[in-house]
């Protein structure tokens, strides 16, 4: 039986995913999408914090399909949600509060900049590079910002698509703060529409935004953005809920496609010109380790055992202050919570901080409104559990006498020789396969950075007039900005894949998600890996028009 | 709220249900021994006094009460569709149907957040 044949197939749906099916849909090329997930309809997604944390809505549960994860302390693995971004048709970008900024030219040569610290690199193409694809993914999803306004932003070659969006009223006092501390805060950019764009409606104000799905579609999610265009195309299928089991090889070692079960059990194989792996950096390496055989016995790409290395997370910091409802009269009810104001003036650390000069970025808004996540830690963020009329008193002061401003940092995430996935040697996925294994490890210079920023940032909070200004997380882990794994460079030893995203020795398998990148960055990836694979497409499009595309196997 | 904590009880595995099961006995001989009725009978003054003296020194005590705080939370909390926040009386405790709805993108008037 011959077997079905497409140009590309696409594992994966969200920021990687999302930019190759539109950008090869709309050159031509036939397209399919195979997404693990289901597809969540817009009218589904609902301000449920429920939903979101307990019921699975955006990650599969730890009994079907976990990852494991284990560290320096611990012996026996642990089952969690740790890297899991997000399993549904537009992946992580759909429940992403889509801060997108761009790196800076020193997030791209780090090796060189700061020297051979930890496990850094530099990435085989400078900023200059992915300045055009930049551009290109903040008008592609719709980006609301305003360009030239920090002086620590990188060179760009045009502005912002929209204006930032409608902000707090405090918002002018932040700023004035900032600016009266030598700061130069400038407006967050955000994936979500300040006005009607791409035929989708401008923000709804509605307060819930990260971590939730967007219920008026501004938010520009590889769902609403970008798979929408491309099946529009007629050239490009989505198919939800199929689980890519491994990618297949022909007898000449190109990829062949892959195999998959469907939804209703069956296991399909279908073939392609080209395989782009999407699935985001633990699910890529995994996949490409469950894919071994004879060609490749320890897993494609993994000749010199570097696929799932170099594993990434971000680093994350946060505080949080209570400005009391008296400060301003704006406080009380004012239907939007965004304060949409970050800060780059230290995204590099004064000498002493550190061992590493690298720090992040720092962003500032009002506090959304989960009520059950900002109770339950109230409950038990103190040395004893918080019930009863004590938790009910902090309650109402945090909510009828307070308005909670948030401080997020951004920072790195220092590739280390501990922090890597490996397929679980005992644990399988309803599948039956087996799950990723994380091994996570994290550098001092995490908390040593994060303490440094938080401390700059709840300074800003108290000049604010904020009470109870204190860390919420310090040098923490973020589960779902995940990167590394699959290191791009020129050296196949000390690399997965190429500059073009190519995996090494197999010219037409790509992996195009957050696997590629070498470093983490200092700010939120999202726009990064958007940039990123649109860059690849082209590549992949200019050897489609040199004749170096291969029939399907 | 009783309806939600039925829920969530549902999605504890086996294990851990017979530590909280286990603890919850001790909590309920507890008030027995002391006060001479059932947890649920006592005031709420020496509800919390024997929440205090259970979950002391005990680490897996102190466990399930952290669970049995968060799980109550979700119910006064979360969504009503999930069987809990009845009338969205504990949105309204906290003033969030006083202009910070959170569900206030699903009441938006015809025109507005849409092109």
């Amino acid at each position: 039986m011959s077997l079905e044949a497409w140009d590309a197939i696409l594992v994966g749906s969200g920021a990687g995913g999302g930019p190759l099916s539109l950008s090869l849909a709309e050159a031509g090329l036939r397209v399919l999408v195979l997404e693990k997930g289901p597809r969540i309809a817009r009218e589904d997604y609902r301000p449920d914090e429920i939903e979101v944390a307990h019921n699975g809505l955006f990650w599969p549960t730890l009994e079907e399909d976990p990852h494991t994860v284990v560290t320096r302390r611990t012996t026996e693995p642990t089952r969690t949600q740790l890297g899991w971004i997000a399993s549904c048709v537009g992946g992580g970008t759909v429940h992403m509060g889509s801060f997108l900024y761009r790196f800076l030219p020193d997030d791209f040569r780090m090796r060189s900049r700061f020297g051979p610290y930890a496990e850094l690199a530099d990435w085989p193409y400078p900023y200059e590079e992915l300045e055009p694809y930049y551009l290109r993914a903040e008008r592609e999803v719709g980006v609301a910002g305003e360009a030239g306004v920090s002086p620590f932003e990188g060179p760009r070659s045009g502005p912002y698509p929209l204006p930032p969006l409608d902000s707090h009223p405090l918002a002018e006092s932040l700023h004035q703060i900032c600016h009266d501390r030598g700061l130069h805060p400038f407006p967050t950019p955000r994936g979500i529409n300040s006005r009607p764009y791409g035929g989708r409606p401008a923000c709804a104000y509605c307060q819930v935004c990260t971590g939730y799905g967007c219920r008026v579609g501004a938010k520009g999610s590889s769902q609403e953005a970008l798979l929408p265009r491309a099946e529009a195309t007629g050239r490009c299928e989505i198919r939800a809920g199929c689980m890519v089991r491994r990618i297949t090889l022909g007898r000449d070692g190109r990829a062949r496609g892959c195999l998959y079960t469907d939804p209703e059990g069956r296991e399909i194989e279908v073939r392609a010109r080209i395989v782009c792996i999407c699935c985001s950096a633990v699910e890529s390496a995994r996949l490409l380790l469950l894919s071994s055989g004879p060609l490749f016995p320890d897993g494609i790409g993994n000749d010199y055992g570097l696929v799932g290395r170099h594993l990434q997370f971000h680093g994350v910091t946060m505080g949080e202050g209570l400005l009391p409802m008296g400060l301003d009269p704006s406080l009380a009810g004012y239907p939007n919570n965004f304060l949409g104001t970050s800060v780059l003036d230290h995204y590099l650390l004064p000498e002493g901080v550190s061992d590493l000069p690298k720090g992040g970025v720092l962003r500032f808004d009002l506090s959304e409104p989960t009520p059950v996540g900002a109770a339950q830690l109230l409950a038990s963020e103190g040395e004893d559990l918080l019930w009863g009329m004590d938790l009910k008193l902090a309650l109402r002061r945090r909510y009828r006498e307070h308005r909670a401003i948030h401080l997020e940092v951004f920072h790195d995430f220092l590739p280390n020789r501990h922090t890597r996935v490996t397929l679980d040697p005992e644990i399988v996925d309803r599948w039956g396969l087996p799950v990723a294994r994380i091994h996570l490890d994290l550098p001092s210079h995490h908390r040593v950075a994060g303490q440094w920023l938080l401390d700059r940032g709840l300074e800003v909070l108290d000049s604010l007039g904020a009470v109870d200004v204190r860390a919420t997380t310090l040098g923490g882990t973020s589960s779902y900005l995940v990167h590394g794994t699959c290191r791009a460079g020129h050296n196949p030893r000390s690399s997965v894949i190429d500059s073009d995203c190519r995996v090494h020795g197999v010219p037409n398998l790509y992996v195009v998600d957050g696997s590629f990148m070498p470093t983490s960055g200092g700010a939120a990836p999202t726009l990064t890996i958007l940039a990123n694979s649109f860059r690849t497409a082209d590549r992949i499009l200019e050897r489609g028009r040199r004749g170096e595309l291969p029939e399907p196997g | 709220m009783p309806a939600y904590l039925r829920r969530a009880s549902k999605r504890i595995p086996t294990k851990t249900l017979e530590v909280v099961q286990r603890q919850v006995e001790r909590l309920e001989q507890a008030a027995r021994n002391g006060h001479g009725a059932g947890f649920a009978r006592c005031s709420p003054e020496v509800q919390d006094g024997l929440l205090q003296t259970w979950s002391q020194g005990d680490p897996e005590a102190r466990r399930v009460l952290a669970w049995a705080i968060r799980t109550c939370l979700e119910g006064f909390l979360g969504h009503p569709r999930h069987g809990g926040n009845q009338g969205r009386l504990g949105w309204i405790y906290l003033g969030l149907e006083e202009g910070t709805d959170p569900e206030a993108c699903m009441h938006l008037p015809p025109g507005i957040g849409h092109p």
